[in-house]
């Protein structure tokens, strides 16, 4: 194990090696949507007076379309289209 | 007193801002006096940008491979054409144990070149906002602002 050591821990390198995301990539929505929010909210807001506010609104607005787009589509897809179409 | 803010901000024309938002994100509302602004797009772009070549590694900014998605993480900088072209120089090794002693960036797939090659491009996409937002945005004058609370004394013109 001692042996194998220098193996496991040269094994990753950042930057050069892509991390697997294959499990849980959809999971990143969340932290781009929170990044896109804040720098957007940075460059539009008339004042910066309840930023971060402002940014965890948009956050929240921007996830609750898409997981709305996503029941609908879902409902259309596999529900509604097999049926009546 | 809101006449008096837009007297003092009046909007002009910057023609070096905008270059200095592409040289790094954030530099141009620096240049401009809007240091919180700035911070806050610095941070956000950066940590898109970088979280996504953490994520698929260098290798998810290939011009050759991806010219279209290329340009959009262009606006991010001349960080990008500097990787690309240390990936061109690099990828594919020469020598096939280069791959084990030697810096080269492995090549992602599938949503593991997908996600971050999104992240970086979105980066330059929200960049190159910051860009067009500095060409008439007027430059911030602490001291003809009034004492208020807290993060109110930086303020733009509407």
């Amino acid at each position: 194990m001692n042996m194998l050591l220098p193996a496991l821990t040269l094994a990753y390198r950042p930057f050069l090696d892509p991390i697997d995301i294959s499990g849980w990539w959809w999971w990143l929505v969340i932290p781009m949507v929170f990044l896109i929010s804040m720098v957007y909210k940075a460059i539009r807001v008339p004042t910066m007076r309840r930023y971060w506010r402002q940014v965890v609104k948009m956050t929240v607005q921007v996830m609750v379309v898409m997981v709305l787009m996503c029941i609908g589509l879902y409902v259309i897809v596999l529900w509604a289209a097999p049926r009546y179409f | 007193m809101l006449a008096r803010d837009a007297e003092e901000d009046e909007p002009r024309f910057n023609l070096f801002a905008p270059i200095l938002a592409w040289v790094a994100p954030g530099l141009g509302h620096w240049f401009l006096g809007h240091r919180r602004r700035s911070r806050l797009i610095a941070t956000g772009i950066a940590v898109l940008y970088f979280g996504g070549l953490l994520l698929g590694g260098l290798g998810v900014i290939d011009r050759q491979q991806k010219p279209l998605w290329y340009y959009g993480q262009l606006l991010v900088g001349p960080v990008t054409p500097i990787i690309n072209a240390w990936h061109a120089a690099h990828y594919p090794p020469k020598d096939p144990t280069f791959s084990v002693n030697h810096a080269y960036a492995r090549p992602s797939f599938s949503h593991g070149n997908e996600i971050p090659t999104l992240f970086t491009t979105v980066a330059g996409m929200l960049n190159l906002l910051a860009i067009l937002d500095v060409i008439f945005l007027p430059r911030t004058r602490r001291e003809a602002l009034p004492a208020g609370p807290p993060g109110s004394v930086e303020r733009r013109a509407t």
